[in-house]
């Protein structure tokens, strides 16, 4: 498959999963009960999810994970990440998380 | 269509505008982030927007960017995806006792323009299950303000984007936006642990084959959710047992009713 056709049949495809979800009860009623077990595990899976992507994307830095403060990219994540803690801005995380990365490609 | 609305709702479709407009600010300025990070990202322009108007959901599309860049495969991508949308699961069972009486597609058109501001504002409101007038109007009111500022914003943002050289690094910006989302989806003691599993098992998986750290740190992360909520759950049991044990031993009546902690929590 060339590259514009997986992006295309990515895009189809997550405009189904947004349908399935946002209306999966809407369409099932009542005949799908949940057990109580899967009804946790879908309350920690996007926290699981998000964390498995962010975590190795923003320490992959020049295509090789790189665990060390060479990575401006870690650096930076982690700033945004404890301005957030801190301020519980999500405007205020990006603009100073790429300050951060701003900072350190000029003087690191 | 408009013209066929009641007086009535049409003040409930005011009403939703004006329960939504306090949060324009807010969804603007995601749209906008998440429009610059996919012009950034390794999709086209025309892809960008398609990918903006038809999937409408911000947090998956943000987190699908780094895995079409790393050619993930396409199951990988939609798993994620659906992982990060599950909390939509929970808000459509809320919606269901609301709107049952509509016809399927009625239903299915709800549930796609559903999102989490106007989930939470439309549940805060006194509705009684069933048909109630202007109900409707009232969730539509915020559905079409919550669509129309988000997919204005993340055109700007796409056009945008290209505007600024690549070397500003702005693909950050849309991980960046993802770190919020994650923090505030942490909530009780599982939730931790899943995450902490999935990023551990992330980073251990990095170098595996076809690609299979992502599903298999996801994986580990569920199975690490549930051990704890089951440790949770035990340790609570064997507190509430204790309890009671003493209590009967001096009062000589029964356990009180114990309400064990668990580990999810919206």
């Amino acid at each position: 498959m060339n590259d514009a056709g997986y992006i295309w049949s990515v895009i189809v495809g997550m405009t189904l999963v947004t349908l399935i979800t946002r209306a999966f009860f809407l369409f099932a009623g009542n005949r799908v009960n949940l057990p109580q077990r899967a009804q946790r595990a879908l309350r920690y899976a996007p926290a699981a999810a998000l964390a498995a992507v962010v975590v190795p994307d923003v320490l992959t830095w020049h295509d090789a994970l790189t665990l060390s403060f060479a990575n401006h990219q870690m650096l930076a994540a982690v700033a945004g990440l404890l301005w957030y803690l801190w301020r519980r801005s999500m405007i205020e995380t990006i603009v100073f998380g790429m300050l951060v990365l701003t900072a350190l490609r000029w003087w690191a | 269509m408009l013209l066929r609305l009641s007086d009535l709702d049409r003040r409930a479709l005011r009403d939703g505008y004006r329960q939504y407009s306090p949060s324009l600010m807010a969804m603007l300025s995601w749209g906008l982030v998440t429009g610059i990070a996919m012009s950034k990202s390794v999709l086209t322009v025309p892809q960008a927007l398609a990918m903006s108007l038809l999937v409408y959901a911000g947090s998956s599309q943000l987190a699908v960017l780094p895995l079409l860049a790393a050619k993930l495969p396409v199951w990988t991508v939609l798993l994620t995806a659906a992982m990060v949308n599950t909390r939509f699961l929970i808000f459509s069972a809320g919606l269901t006792p609301h709107f049952s009486y509509h016809p399927l597609w009625r239903r299915m058109l709800i549930g796609f323009f559903n999102g989490d501001i106007i989930y939470l504002m439309f549940m805060r409101q006194p509705f009684k299950a069933g048909f109630e007038p202007g109900k409707e109007a009232f969730f539509w009111g915020m559905a079409i303000l919550s669509w129309l500022s988000w997919q204005v914003s993340s055109v700007v943002g796409i056009l945008l984007g290209s505007v600024f050289p690549d070397s500003w690094g702005l693909e950050l910006a849309g991980t960046l936006a993802l770190i919020p989302i994650m923090v505030s989806a942490l909530a009780g003691r599982s939730t931790v642990v899943a995450a902490l599993v999935a990023s551990v098992v992330a980073i251990a998986g990095y170098h595996l084959p076809y690609r299979l750290g992502l599903p298999l740190a996801v994986l580990a992360a569920l199975a690490g959710g549930l051990g704890t909520d089951h440790l949770i759950e035990r340790a609570d049991l064997r507190r509430i047992r204790a309890h009671a044990a003493t209590h009967a031993a001096t009062h000589g009546d029964s356990a009180p009713l114990g309400r064990p902690e668990s580990g999810g929590g919206a």
